[in-house]
């Protein structure tokens, strides 16, 4: 049977490649909007592209840091019954990351 | 958690001993300051400071031989081949774990020369660490050639197949790498907390691990692979490099390592498909 170890290294090293390209964009884009008013802000943040990778940069920065913070976890925390539990709340933090991102992304681009 | 600190009974305290040169005159001294530890004492471990004359003497373990017939009988350290091929004299040496017997006087500068044994293992006495769970973990990896076949004379290789065991092979177990990463001190050893099946192999035991799966002749490499598809055993590993640093044979475990993993990836990836 196959161990999550290596779907979990490999979704490490995804999401990891996936935020190369966002993240450079996501910086010039921030740099290119400094001074920029709060219209044309949400203009930029509701056109469908920017949106879109606004979502995908939501969805892959959390998955990466729960897999990374879950790594260090397990480096350290050796007891069982601790680690599981700080995995379980690593998660919930991840997951209330991405699900604040992506539906301030959808909420921008409705109201804009 | 892990033991980020030194138990209370491993930290160097109390007044260690000086033994001073008799030599005279234009004598080339220099200082050597050695861990010492006698589990007959009681007593925390030390560190003894040793005035030696190094005129002669071109390698560590010359010094440390010295040292011993000389002026301290009483140090106990490990050593045999003195040419780097048996890997017993593996010691940290001024921060750097490396072997006594290849490590020149005049690569550690002018300073004092500090002598420690390996970093994170018991001590059982001196310069002597305990390997067994090292032995261990490399047996856990079957370090032997596994073949469905049984030839008439014996199992042949193509120089090209023989030529992928070339950085792999030449591994003399001597503890350098897989003690020197952070990895292996917090993980490597969780016998005191029942935590076996959660241990990191370590860059030596990996290495030889590749070795086998890389071996032509070798009939068990889905078994090899699928043993070492683990959060511990394998995924500890964090490329942070040390192993590479201090392998006195040269040797790069974590692109073994990295090597295991990428062949992990495919495995996964033909078992989706």
């Amino acid at each position: 049977m196959a161990s999550s170890a290596t779907k979990h290294f490999a979704r490490q090293r995804l999401t990891a490649l996936v935020q190369v390209p966002l993240t450079i964009w996501l910086v010039i884009s921030a740099i290119s909007l400094i001074g920029a008013s709060r219209e044309d802000m949400l203009a930029w943040v509701s056109t469908w592209w920017v949106a879109a990778l606004l979502v995908a940069w939501f969805l892959s920065v959390p998955l990466h840091m729960s897999i990374g913070i879950g790594d260090v976890i397990d480096d350290y925390l050796h007891k069982k019954g601790t680690r599981s539990l700080t995995h379980g709340l690593n998660s919930i933090y991840a997951l209330l990351i991405g699900i604040v991102g992506v539906t301030s992304v959808i909420a921008i681009t409705l109201i804009a | 958690m892990v033991e980020l600190t030194l138990p209370r009974n491993s930290k160097i305290s109390g007044q260690g001993k000086t033994y001073k040169s008799e030599a005279k005159g234009d004598a080339k001294l220099r200082t050597v300051r050695v861990y010492r530890y006698d589990p007959d004492t009681g007593e925390n471990p030390r560190i003894d400071t040793y005035e030696v004359d190094t005129d002669g003497i071109s390698m560590v373990l010359d010094l440390m031989i010295k040292i011993k017939s000389d002026l301290d009988p009483t140090l106990a350290f490990r050593r045999s081949c003195r040419e780097g091929v048996c890997g017993s004299c593996a010691f940290n040496i001024n921060g750097k774990n490396g072997l006594a017997c290849t490590t020149g006087l005049d690569e550690l500068g002018k300073g004092d020369i500090n002598i420690y044994p390996l970093p994170h293992m018991p001590v059982v006495k001196d310069l002597v660490t305990d390997l067994t769970k090292f032995y261990e973990q490399h047996a856990s990896i079957q370090p032997f050639l596994q073949s469905d076949e049984v030839p008439e004379k014996e199992h042949l290789q193509s120089p090209e197949e023989r030529e992928l065991l070339d950085g792999l092979y030449e591994c003399i177990l001597c503890a350098s790498c897989s003690t020197a990463c952070p990895s292996y001190w917090w993980n490597g050893n969780k016998e005191d907390e029942g935590l076996q099946d959660e241990e990191y192999l370590g860059p030596a035991a990996l290495l030889q691990a590749h070795r086998w799966i890389k071996d032509s002749r070798d009939d068990r490499t889905e078994e090899r692979l699928a043993q070492l598809d683990d959060t511990f055993k394998l995924y500890r590993c964090h490329t942070i490099m040390n192993c590479v640093q201090v392998c006195p044979k040269g040797l790069n475990p974590a692109a073994a390592i990295a090597e295991i993993k990428r062949m992990l990836v495919e495995r996964q990836g033909q078992k989706v498909t």
